[in-house]
């Protein structure tokens, strides 16, 4: 799987599979929550590079203190 | 009672309104009261106003169709569970405070999607749930009966009768393809 062209054929696929009774519901819960982790990093990927492109290469995103 | 029936194609283009769910969470949530908007529109039929998104609004705002005399609720849940009755409650709710003058009825996107889509004849007058067209050239459009009720199918199999665990998984799987696809525009 090398895009998210992949990804979606992946994703789709599955779908199917659960409708068929051919994945179980662990399995099929384990993918959904992967596959959520994958959008909300491709997500914040296309935020810092929207970012990125408004503000320059020199913008420096922090990192976050959890304590605070 | 929720006492509706779309008779013929003329009434919904001329007296239906529409509230989308997220309205029903925000006024359930007690965070604020529903954001009713009033869609102005052209020369298109007023059923557009359900693809706010692509006119430019915060399709998660509930969109109120000027000079309408009924509403429909567009509720979370539906057939595919969770929150099932409550939303009904929340819709005679917000009926009951903010437009008093509408008769109104309650329906899940899927229902709301095969009775009305039908009506208007027009592939984009769909509105999210599992019955939605998806461009994609993996897995052919789930579809549903025209006037049927949960009726839902994907590649051609009815899946109304899967387990609501099986049907919760194939949704958000269904719903993540499609963010990505609005993510990377493929």
């Amino acid at each position: 799987m090398k895009s998210t062209k992949d990804l979606r054929h992946f994703l789709l696929n599955q779908m199917q599979g659960i409708a068929d009774g051919k994945i179980e519901i662990n399995s099929a819960k384990g993918i959904c929550n992967t596959a959520q982790q994958v959008y909300n990093t491709l997500n914040i990927e296309l935020k810092v590079a929207s970012a990125r492109a408004k503000y320059g290469d020199d913008l420096k995103v922090e990192s976050l203190n959890f304590d605070a | 009672m929720l006492d509706w029936t779309i008779r013929d194609k003329d009434e919904v283009e001329r007296d239906l309104i529409l509230v989308d769910d997220a309205a029903m969470a925000r006024y359930a949530s007690g965070q604020n009261k529903p954001v009713i908007r009033e869609y102005v529109y052209g020369e298109n039929y007023p059923i557009w106003l359900t693809f706010a998104r692509f006119r430019g609004c915060d399709s998660r705002q509930p969109v109120i169709m000027r000079g309408s005399r009924y509403a429909c609720f567009l509720r979370y849940g539906g057939s595919w569970g969770g929150m099932n009755d409550s939303p009904t409650h929340w819709g005679r709710e917000i009926i009951g405070r903010y437009l008093r003058r509408y008769k109104f009825t309650c329906f899940d996107h899927d229902e709301f999607n095969s009775v009305v889509r039908p009506l208007i004849g027009r592939v984009n007058a769909k509105i999210g749930g599992m019955t939605r067209d998806y461009p994609s050239d993996v897995v052919p459009a789930p579809k549903c009966d025209p006037w049927g009720s949960y009726s839902i199918w994907l590649n051609g199999r009815y899946i109304g009768g899967l387990t609501s665990h099986q049907r919760t998984y194939i949704r958000k799987l269904w719903n993540l393809a499609g963010r990505i696809e609005g993510l990377t525009g493929e």
